[in-house]
């Protein structure tokens, strides 16, 4: 059975107009894409390329010069439709003037959601994004990795089915950010379909299952991550328990000639600053004031 | 406002009528058709234009679409019926006032078939274009929810409390809410009302200045900082956010104006109301205002003038012989009167000396009380025979016709039964100074006799007749000089009813604030909505300017008179400059009529003189107020409604 479209674009465009009606930029050009129920589908481009431009048009933000935007088979500017969707913005644009429960209780206050069952859902949010401990706090006196996290605790306040992320990881540091991509994995887990946006490659392409990416307005390529990702001229090979020496790389090298191949690179494979920072930081909470330090050999021990 | 006159009401327009709701509804309809007319041929253009035009095409208006047009096609058809017969009707005559410069006055327009149709169908036009353009609008109002609306102005009241600026503008209030007799000497008279015209002025004040300020930087700082875009990301109508913007803001300024009201009537509690003051102002008179006539032995004329240039009132000679009457007349009484024991009647009239008169005596009034029994005569206060048993009938009981009795005197009685006996009671001869309220007694009596006397069709109920006895004076006489008190309401709850006008000024403010605010900028929005309303101060002049009944002319005659330095009576010398500035005049006129309805009738919602003269505030006349007020914002919520829709609020 086919997935459902949750979003659907049709010839999207946006031309973005002066006072008098004169163009100023064309935004975007003939959108035509759809995503699907249960998917992280990330929106990938350089700064200016559209990205912001379409999630605005499928939130009715801006409304489109030509073609449609579908979103739960409704147009984009059908407020209706906002009852199942929820919306992180690039920065966390709240009411500064209000608390971290105020403010989960303002917006819990704009969907048709039972006063118990707000409560509820915004103390179990506060603990999620782990801000317990400072929600009598303003939003003012916070820094901009809280801001971004009761941020999206707001976005979740209505238990959306779909969840539109613009640059989820902006402000927030390696550990935020870990967290941040380790919940959109647990979301769509929990059957909800995510649109993100981000140029942070490395945050896409560790979480989203498809991608568009886009440049000058115009979609350049669509897919699933690991097609667009697949390099099909090259065969990788991991091996554990073996230690590297110049005869297992001659005997690799035979093997690969005599199947028509070459042998390009040969060593131990790195791991990404990500990953050490995370393991220092996880190892300096585990026995504070203990320096954490590379093996004497000067090989970055292996992660768990 | 900082020199009173006397505890007399002033004022220079007749007051709104319950009687007349259906005449104001009509008004109401063609002038809002009006403008409705003009919207709905944009509202069209636009949405036949392009997609991302009106909400970006949405259901609402995809629904609504036929109908709108259909009642577009009317309303045009009804209008330029309209049209049609308004060129049908006979001109209305003009006659010039004479003086060139002077006003030219139109007689009263004669009513004609054709100008009855006209009317009907701007009625009808107007009706149908309000619904075309408000039919989007009351479709989408289905959708409004009170939570929505309500979460969002607990947003604006908690934004309101925590910005620091309003509290700096109240503390700023909170110095002139103490009694205005601790920092300078005050008439002892005039305390309260002194008091109250400072307070209602700087409460007046602090309240536009501030609560359209908060109001009118609510959307811009939120479309500013993008928070709005958490916001319509919601289920939320767009028109709730202008909405919970707007009550928000109101509700805020309701709980400030019940605590600052409170606390300004504790101060002048505290202060010891003087006697006198007390007399004057701490109180809340029920008046019963009669129609007012000046007669002379010819009948009846306009009232002599004294060459003062505020017309307000007009005089009547004084002297034994003189026939010059200040006649007010009473065509209905309340029924309340024919059962109280005495009823007070005030008066307080300006006395115009043209001479200085009798050292050490002030000039002298005579009060008669006709019932249409008594005597038919315009003039003569009774019959010689009627007149002749009377005043046996005086000496007889022992009654001193010259001096006032008290309901509590021993010969009250008497009077009582003599006025009821002959519907008819005077007091002659009674001293009155310059800008003072005198408050004498009627005998219940007489308004017994008055209400059950057999109805007179011709003939009013009763006729409070004001002859002036002093020799070479003139007695200045307005329609509210003089008043039968039929009841008295506490101070304090006139004082909260007075803060109810108050409180539809800042509503207005807010409303057209916030309105505003929906396309301009905050400052632009606070500044312009600051000065619509203060044009609505000067509303009165400027519909006087638009019907070319200014003395001196328009803005360009008045200009050029100016710099010629001509006066204002002497008609401007027939030159091509002359010419120019009367012909810009027409134009200016024409301009001036068409814009006059969007500027709001702010006096309309001022009770201040009604709180510090004393005079109880007519619910019926808040009541009419406060429809006034939501006739005025209705048509700035739908264009509200339309500019928010219409509007992205997101930006490149």
């Amino acid at each position: 059975m086919a997935q459902e479209t949750i979003v659907a674009t049709r010839n999207l465009t946006k031309v973005y107009r002066d006072f008098w009606g004169r163009r100023k930029k064309t935004a975007l050009r003939s959108l035509n894409l759809e995503i699907k129920r249960g998917e992280i589908f990330g929106l990938l481009g350089p700064n200016g390329s559209g990205k912001t431009t379409t999630i605005k048009l499928l939130l009715g933000l801006l409304f489109p010069t030509e073609g449609q935007a579908v979103v739960f088979d409704s147009p984009a500017t059908d407020v209706a439709k906002n009852e199942r969707i929820g919306y992180l913005p690039e920065e966390s644009y709240l009411y500064r003037f209000l608390n971290a429960e105020e403010t989960l209780d303002f917006y819990g206050r704009l969907f048709k959601i039972d006063p118990e069952v707000r409560k509820k859902r915004a103390a179990e949010l506060i603990e999620k994004v782990g801000l317990n401990a400072d929600k009598r706090r303003i939003l003012k006196e916070y820094s901009k990795g809280m801001r971004q996290r009761i941020g999206l605790a707001q976005a979740l306040i209505n238990d959306p089915e779909f969840i539109i992320l613009d640059e989820p990881t902006s402000g927030l540091d390696p550990i935020g950010t870990r967290w941040m991509k380790d919940l959109i994995v647990e979301l769509r887990d929990q059957g909800k379909t995510i649109l993100m946006c981000s140029h942070r490659l490395e945050d896409v392409q560790d979480v989203c299952d498809r991608i568009a990416i886009l440049y000058n307005g115009e979609l350049q390529e669509l897919g699933s991550v690991s097609t667009l990702l697949q390099d099909a001229q090259r065969v990788e090979l991991r091996a554990g328990s073996v230690r590297v020496s110049d005869e297992l790389k001659n005997e690799l090298e035979a093997v690969l000639m005599r199947h028509g191949g070459k042998l390009e690179s040969f060593g131990h494979p790195t791991t990404t600053l990500e990953d050490l920072f995370l393991r220092i930081v996880e190892e300096s909470k585990a026995h504070p004031g203990r320096r954490y330090l590379p093996a004497a050999d000067g090989k970055v021990p292996a992660s768990k | 406002m900082f020199d009173p006159l006397f505890a007399i009401l002033e004022i220079e327009r007749e007051p709104l009528k319950l009687a007349e709701l259906a005449s104001y509804l009509k008004s109401w309809v063609q002038d809002a058709g009006g403008f409705a007319i003009a919207g709905l041929v944009l509202y069209v253009v636009f949405a036949f234009r392009k997609a991302d035009s009106i909400g970006g095409s949405d259901q609402t208006q995809a629904k609504t679409m036929p109908a709108v047009l259909m009642l577009f096609v009317l309303s045009l058809a009804a209008f330029v019926g309209a049209g049609v017969f308004a060129s049908l009707e006979p001109p209305t005559p003009v006659v010039d006032s004479g003086g060139g410069g002077g006003p030219v006055k139109k007689v009263e327009k004669i009513r004609t078939a054709e100008g009855d149709y006209k009317d009907y169908c701007l009625t009808a036009g107007g009706a149908l274009a309000i619904l075309g353009i408000g039919l989007p609008f009351f479709v989408d109002l289905l959708r409004v929810r009170g939570r929505r609306i309500m979460a969002i102005a607990r947003l604006s009241f908690k934004e309101a409390v925590r910005r620091r600026i309003l509290w700096v503008f109240l503390a700023f209030l909170l110095l002139f809410l103490f009694p205005s007799k601790w920092f300078f000497e005050v008439k002892k008279e005039d305390e309260v009302r002194q008091t109250v015209a400072i307070v209602d002025f700087a409460m007046n004040a602090v309240f536009l200045v501030s609560f359209s300020m908060l109001a009118a930087l609510g959307i811009p700082t939120d479309l500013k900082n993008q928070t709005i875009h958490t916001v319509v990301t919601k289920p939320v109508q767009r028109f709730e956010i202008v909405l919970g913007r707007f009550l928000g803001c109101m509700g805020l300024a309701t709980i400030v104006l019940i605590v600052l009201r409170s606390l300004s009537l504790v101060l002048i509690l505290a202060g010891n109301v003087s006697p006198e003051a007390k007399f004057e102002s701490f109180q809340a008179r029920d008046p019963v205002y009669g129609e007012l006539q000046y007669r002379n032995r010819r009948g009846q004329f306009e009232g002599d003038s004294v060459g003062r240039e505020w017309e307000y009132r007009r005089y009547i000679a004084g002297g034994q012989g003189v026939s010059h009457r200040a006649v007010f007349i009473y065509p209905e009484l309340p029924a309340s009167l024919a059962a109280a024991e005495s009823v007070p009647v005030e008066f307080a009239f300006d006395i115009f000396r043209t001479t200085k008169g009798e050292e050490g005596k002030g000039v002298q009034v005579s009060l008669f009380f006709v019932t249409p029994d008594w005597t038919e005569d315009p003039i003569k206060e009774a019959p010689d025979i009627k007149k002749k048993d009377y005043d046996d009938e005086l000496r007889r009981l022992g009654l001193n016709p010259n001096r006032n009795p008290a309901p509590g005197d021993p010969e009250w009685k008497k009077w009582n039964e003599l006025a009821e006996k002959f519907g008819y009671f005077e007091l002659k001869g009674r001293e009155i100074a310059d800008y003072h309220t005198i408050a004498i007694n009627v005998p219940g009596g007489l308004f017994k006799y008055a209400i059950n006397a057999k109805p007179h069709a011709s003939l009013p109920k009763l006729e409070v007749r004001v002859k002036c006895e002093s020799r070479t004076q003139f007695l200045g006489v307005a329609k509210r000089d003089l008043y039968l008190v039929a009841g008295n309401s506490p101070f304090w709850w006139n004082f909260y009813k007075g803060a109810f006008g108050l409180w539809m000024t800042t509503c207005l403010t807010v409303g057209l604030a916030v309105t505003l605010s929906t396309y301009l900028t905050g400052i632009v929005s606070w500044l312009t909505s600051m000065g619509i309303v203060l044009l609505g101060s000067f509303r009165p002049f400027i519909r006087e300017v638009a019907e070319g009944n200014v003395v001196g002319g328009g803005p360009s005659e008045a200009a050029m008179r100016l710099v010629t330095n001509s006066n204002l009576i002497s008609p401007l010398d027939n030159t091509p400059g002359a010419q120019v500035a009367q012909t810009f005049d027409v134009g200016a006129q024409w301009l001036y009529r068409r814009i006059i309805n969007l500027i709001p009738d702010v006096s309309g919602f001022d009770w201040s003189n009604y709180v510090a003269e004393g005079f109880n505030i007519p619910g019926v006349e808040l009541l009419l107020a406060f429809l006034a007020l939501a006739g005025y914002l209705m048509p700035w919520a739908v264009l509200a409604y339309y500019l928010m829709k219409s509007r992205e609020v997101a930006n490149y």
